[in-house]
């Protein structure tokens, strides 16, 4: 059923897409479009009766890069593989 | 409040009612007895203080309640529909959340006013599980007082054993969950239990914008502003100045503040630093210094030393 999931490697630079047809239909708006680093591969995470009936694919978790200037301070958030993509992939065309 | 009423209380009671187990019929008739399940949720003549602490022990006795009931009606009539059949996540199907404005006093007494409300829907919904047979009064009750909640205590002992056991804290860094289901903690419907260890340079700080996820299954409930649009919109954009508005918590720039949005399948606690002073204490008394809001990352334990 559906396409095998992407794989994500630790230090891999992604982005976060801004529309997602997985099964995991949420992504925090702050989140969409903004790109960031995998941290932590969590694998697919099971047991969780009690939040959604299906798996939801790999989780990662992701350092995102700072938006506005702030120092010492970092977001990492949980983000389903579904939600990201390669952040050097759409711009391997204009690079040299 | 809002998130026990919209996502655990009243659409169980919409689904009842779509199903036909119950009619609103009956929920109105049960309505003279509801008294006898539950609690009023004023505290009258109290201070601001006193009133604030009687709504989070009611609050605790309300989820208590629903907790209870939902196990009756789980084990007479349905299967519990998942979170996206029931329509949480759908914008136009989810239970919308009040707003509560005003001054202190004034939100204060509007959510008692709410408390009171939904006691009294819960304490018609009990009255209503009761004329159905689907439990007698007597086991009611009994299931209420023997329903021990987890605390935040939990956390508390897992701290200040880390804090003493260094072989503990690194398994228990490496494998929370396994880690803790050894000591005998079930977390069963914890899908995965990450610990943040504050150091030197880092802080860690958790909340989860896109809903409340919590280890609640280790650690009871979340203080109410946890699951507060307030506390969840600022931490994310500006931690260190929520930490330092909010809670009163200022942290030195040199240190990192590293904040988790759970979102999803995975809960974290957050393992802060020993205070100082606690050079001497036992396991026992370093737990009564791990404060609720250190484990979630916006507070400092107590101090090791009596307070002056």
């Amino acid at each position: 059923m559906g396409p095998v999931s992407e794989e994500f490697k630790i230090g891999q630079k992604v982005r976060v897409k801004t529309e997602s047809r997985g099964t995991n239909r949420r992504v925090p708006e702050y989140a969409k479009g903004a790109t960031g680093t995998i941290v932590r591969s969590y694998g697919v995470v099971t047991g969780h009766q009690h939040d959604h009936a299906k798996d939801w694919g790999p989780l990662y978790n992701v350092l995102l890069d700072p938006a506005s200037g702030f120092s010492g301070e970092k977001l990492l958030l949980d983000i389903h593989d579904s939600w990201l993509e390669d952040a050097d992939a759409g711009a391997s065309v204009v690079d040299e | 409040m809002e998130y026990w009423r919209t996502k655990r209380l009243e659409p169980r009671i919409f689904r009842l009612l779509r199903k036909g187990e119950i009619t609103f019929s009956d929920i109105i008739r049960s309505a003279d007895n509801a008294g006898n399940h539950v609690a009023s949720a004023h505290t009258i003549g109290a201070t601001q203080e006193e009133r604030v602490t009687a709504l989070e022990l009611k609050l605790g006795e309300f989820i208590r309640g629903i907790d209870v009931a939902t196990s009756v009606i789980g084990s007479n009539v349905l299967v519990e529909e998942s979170r996206e059949e029931a329509g949480v996540y759908d914008e136009k199907l989810k239970f919308g959340h009040r707003r509560v404005d005003g001054s202190t006093d004034d939100r204060i007494s509007e959510l008692e006013r709410y408390l009171e409300e939904e006691m009294l829907l819960l304490g018609c919904l009990s009255e209503v599980l009761i004329r159905k047979g689907w439990i007698t009064e007597e086991k009611l009750e009994e299931m209420l007082k023997s329903l021990n909640p987890p605390r935040y205590e939990n956390g508390a002992k897992i701290v200040a054993r880390a804090w003493l056991d260094p072989a503990f804290k690194a398994r228990l860094m490496s494998d929370a969950k396994g880690t803790l289901r050894e000591l005998g903690f079930a977390l069963n419907r914890t899908p995965k239990l990450e610990v943040l260890e504050d150091t030197g340079s880092v802080r860690n700080v958790i909340v989860c914008t896109l809903c409340s996820c919590y280890p609640y299954e280790l650690l009871g409930n979340p203080p109410w502003w946890y699951k507060h649009d307030s506390y969840k919109e600022a931490i994310v954009r500006e931690p260190r100045k929520t930490l330092e508005q909010m809670f009163k918590l200022s942290i030195p720039e040199k240190i990192e503040i590293h904040v988790y949005d759970s979102t999803s399948d995975v809960r974290y606690m957050v393992l802060p630093r020993r205070p100082d002073g606690s050079g001497e204490l036992e396991e026992e008394e370093l737990a009564k210094l791990v404060t609720q809001d250190s484990l979630i990352g916006v507070g400092e334990p107590l101090k090791g030393t009596s307070p002056t």
